[in-house]
């Protein structure tokens, strides 16, 4: 396997209290890696480590396979929290500026432009932009320069529904035609899910888990939710005669985690046993309860 | 460094202050004139009001202004993160910055000797060049102790507003501070105050300074100027953006 980022017991402190605690994560080569976590759960920190911004106070990061260094980080581009932008130039002068650190030519630029929708901004000042447009340019100055990396943090905050879209788009051709690999956080779930091949979920400081797509998908389960008038008499009558017990019960709503493709027979034996039954259907858990369920509310 | 530098004078050469402070400071020059002929009833000359140039056109205080402008904006625009995360190390920004800026002073200063030269020229006549050139150069020399100060200042505050209204203050302060102490303290052998930027810039300036004493001046300047550089990189080389 090829690891494009890789962290060892990557840790910052702050004080007493570890921001980022012993995170070890991995993401290999073409990966869309959706970083999740909640405010304060460490995402921006290990994303400003990762590119020298601020320092780590313990572990090791290895960038394209080698300890990470400035020549590594060249490959890389970034947006992290607000995008840095000068605000009294245009569009093409904030790019044309970066373009002289991060490489990029006139051309690219015109077509940086066309793809994050600025192009007709004309001689409109990046600090009278809308916030949707100050984060689009961020993101088409990460891109400056053909990165193999791009690590985004909350790109699409502030977006339209649209723009949103066309991030998403973008940032999935730059994978699929360019390889390019991308470590991206979002509160959006939903939108993460639609692009991540792999995620890191990060809670308190501490890396939860890694998980792939297709891990995360079985993960996600199905349960049938059954509601009535006698759950008592129905918990009884799922136990005994079902042999089925992994159940949960709150209310008059009992959620069964196994026996979901016996519904017919349950809702048979429920309405023998007079439990009173007036619902029953199937759910499936959303990656949006898996994540709660893993990180807490 | 190559990618630094062409990235710092892009930004020089369309920074609007650039071009206002360099203004502001040749408007000054061209006010101060009247002064001299309708109050204090001088006859100058082109040369003579050129070496006179940092005194009439608040030079030292327009350069705090435009360093701290020029050097805070990357900080204020939360852009150094972009150049720091893209592998530019807080060593090559730094020196990047202090050479941009320090060139920036250089042609302020330029400007300005030529503007009160014309200016001058124009009213009293050019004159004999006697000393100025050597004035000019020597006290553009003690100029890279005060831009080395201005520019530490800007680097470890990093935010524009402080960093103008400090470095404007401090100046003064320090002279103020190293009068008290000569009057607490009475040292026999030698006055606080001759050892500041202040009495280094008048020795540059005086024709009939004593060697010992301008070498002093310019020793104490490039002291000076490495203690301010020094401790802004070591700020710098720690600082998380």
């Amino acid at each position: 396997m090829e690891y494009v980022i890789r962290t060892k017991e990557l840790t910052k402190m702050y004080g007493h209290k570890a921001a980022v605690d012993k995170v070890s994560m991995n993401i290999e080569k073409g990966d869309i890696y959706g970083f999740i976590g909640k405010n304060g759960a460490g995402k921006t920190t290990t994303m400003k480590m990762l590119l020298g911004m601020i320092f780590p106070n313990g572990g090791t990061m290895e960038l394209f396979g080698k300890p990470a260094n400035n020549a590594s980080r060249r490959r890389i581009g970034s947006l992290i929290e607000a995008p840095g932008i000068y605000k009294g130039c245009t569009a093409y002068e904030n790019l044309k500026r970066f373009s002289l650190l991060y490489g990029g030519d006139d051309k690219n630029i015109k077509e940086l432009l066309e793809l994050v929708n600025l192009a007709n901004t004309g001689k409109k000042k990046a600090g009278a932009f809308s916030l949707g447009m100050k984060q689009r340019l961020g993101i088409a100055i990460a891109m400056l320069g053909n990165p193999e990396v791009l690590v985004l943090d909350e790109p699409v905050n502030g977006l339209d529904p649209a723009a949103i879209k066309g991030v998403r788009d973008t940032l999935l051709a730059l994978n699929q035609e360019k390889g390019v690999t991308v470590l991206i956080s979002s509160h959006l779930l939903g939108e993460l899910a639609k692009i991540s091949t792999r995620y890191g979920i990060i809670n308190s400081g501490v890396l939860v888990e890694e998980v792939s797509a297709q891990e995360l998908e079985s993960r996600c389960r199905q349960t049938l939710v059954i509601k009535c008038r006698d759950t008592a008499a129905a918990e009884t009558a799922l136990r005994e005669k079902l042999g089925i017990a992994e159940l949960e019960t709150a209310g008059d709503t009992i959620t069964l985690l196994s026996g979901i493709d016996r519904a017919e027979e349950i809702n048979t034996t429920l309405v023998n046993a007079g439990a009173g039954v007036f619902d029953l259907h199937t759910t499936t858990a959303d990656m949006e309860d898996y994540f709660i369920e893993r990180i807490g509310r | 460094m190559r990618r630094i530098l062409r990235f710092e004078f892009h930004k020089l050469f369309r920074q609007r202050s650039f071009y206002i402070c360099s203004l502001v400071t040749a408007v000054l020059l061209i006010l101060g004139i009247p002064v001299f002929t309708k109050i204090a009833k001088m006859d100058l000359s082109g040369w003579e009001y050129a070496a006179m140039v940092l005194s009439n056109s608040q030079y030292t205080m327009i350069l705090g202004i435009f360093t701290s402008l020029f050097v805070c904006d990357d900080f204020d625009q939360q852009v150094l993160k972009n150049i720091y995360s893209k592998g530019y190390s807080r060593k090559k920004v730094f020196v990047g910055k202090y050479i941009s800026s320090l060139f920036a002073a250089g042609m302020m200063y330029l400007f300005d000797i030529i503007v009160a030269f014309i200016a001058g020229t124009v009213v009293w006549g050019v004159g004999e060049v006697g000393d100025t050139i050597r004035t000019l150069f020597l006290q553009g020399l003690v100029l890279v102790g005060y831009h080395a100060f201005f520019f530490a200042l800007s680097i470890i505050l990093g935010r524009t507003g402080p960093s103008i209204a400090i470095g404007i203050v401090a100046t003064t302060m320090i002279t103020l501070v190293l009068t008290i102490l000569d009057v607490i303290l009475k040292p026999k052998k030698f006055s606080f105050t001759d050892y500041w930027l202040d009495a280094f810039l008048n020795n540059a300036g005086d024709s009939d300074v004593k060697t010992k004493v301008l070498v002093t001046s310019l020793v104490g300047t490039f002291l000076f100027a490495a203690a301010f550089l020094s401790v802004g990189y070591a700020f710098n080389r720690k600082k998380q953006v």
